[in-house]
């Protein structure tokens, strides 16, 4: 069988995305089997070797290169499948939308608590990319085909994905298969604390005013 | 003729980075960089 020329690719996101893919674990060898993984981190193939059949991009777009790289994905991929909250809507980068981007760099490299009045800039360089004026999300820039939701998306969630896709089968993320997980997540919290210790309280008001966080128990 | 040699992204590393090294006529490295891509700003 003719593995299909896929890939993974990363704009302006954490590389937790990947991460989840990694967690995949041993299907992993299912995918390899299936499809040849081209331009990636992965590979550490820095450009297109060919048209692929299926894209899968994490992260959003924050600099002009990333814009580029999405549009050359789009140009070169049959189906492009966008993965987690970064490339869907922005995601963490995008808490920045609402500040001005002068401010923000302001503050990042000029007023920092570490910098010293006048001794830094603004980093400026032609080999550098320029910063866009907002984070965008990936729909934005290029007509996207799917999204996977999620900060990460589950391993599971991607994985079919990735597997509906090649086989060109439906399949929708069901509201279930989440909160199954989240139960999980919430057990498995539950189990590690010791029974003794009280429910967290941000300790004598240092991060303002103390909150009581409500026990676990609750949530469940 | 002066040439620049662009490794992006590099990936063995964890965030983004970038590597250009700049050659001059002679094909020795007049300047090298790493830069780091990505702003998050907060």
């Amino acid at each position: 069988m003719k593995r299909k020329p896929s890939l993974p690719f990363h704009l302006a996101g954490c590389f937790g995305c990947h991460m989840s893919m990694l967690d995949i674990d041993t299907d992993l060898l299912d995918i390899v089997e299936l499809v040849a993984f081209n331009k990636s981190p992965l590979t550490d193939i820095k450009t297109f070797t060919q048209r692929c059949h299926l894209g899968l991009v994490e992260g959003g777009c924050c600099n002009d290169e990333n814009i580029e790289t999405l549009k050359k994905f789009r140009e070169m991929c049959d189906i492009l499948v966008v993965m987690g909250e970064c490339a869907v809507w922005g995601g963490l980068p995008a808490m920045r939308n609402t500040i001005p981007l002068g401010e923000c760099l302001e503050e990042a490299y000029l007023n920092s608590v570490t910098s010293e009045q006048g001794e830094n800039t603004v980093p400026y360089h032609e080999d550098l990319p320029k910063i866009l004026d907002r984070v965008y999300g990936c729909n934005e820039i290029v007509k996207v085909d799917y999204t996977i939701p999620g900060c990460p998306p589950s391993p599971n969630h991607i994985w079919k994905v990735v597997k509906s896709l090649l086989w060109g089968e439906d399949y929708s993320l069901l509201y279930s298969e989440f909160k199954i997980r989240l139960i999980d997540y919430m057990s498995m919290i539950k189990s590690q604390r010791p029974s003794k210790c009280p429910p967290y309280e941000s300790r004598d008001g240092a991060y303002g005013i103390p909150v009581q966080t409500r026990d676990i128990q609750d949530i469940n | 003729m002066k040439k620049k040699i662009t490794i992006d992204p590099v990936t063995r590393v964890e965030g983004h980075g970038r590597v250009t090294i700049h050659l001059d006529e002679y094909g020795k490295v007049e300047d090298s960089f790493f830069h780091i891509v990505e702003f998050r700003g907060l």
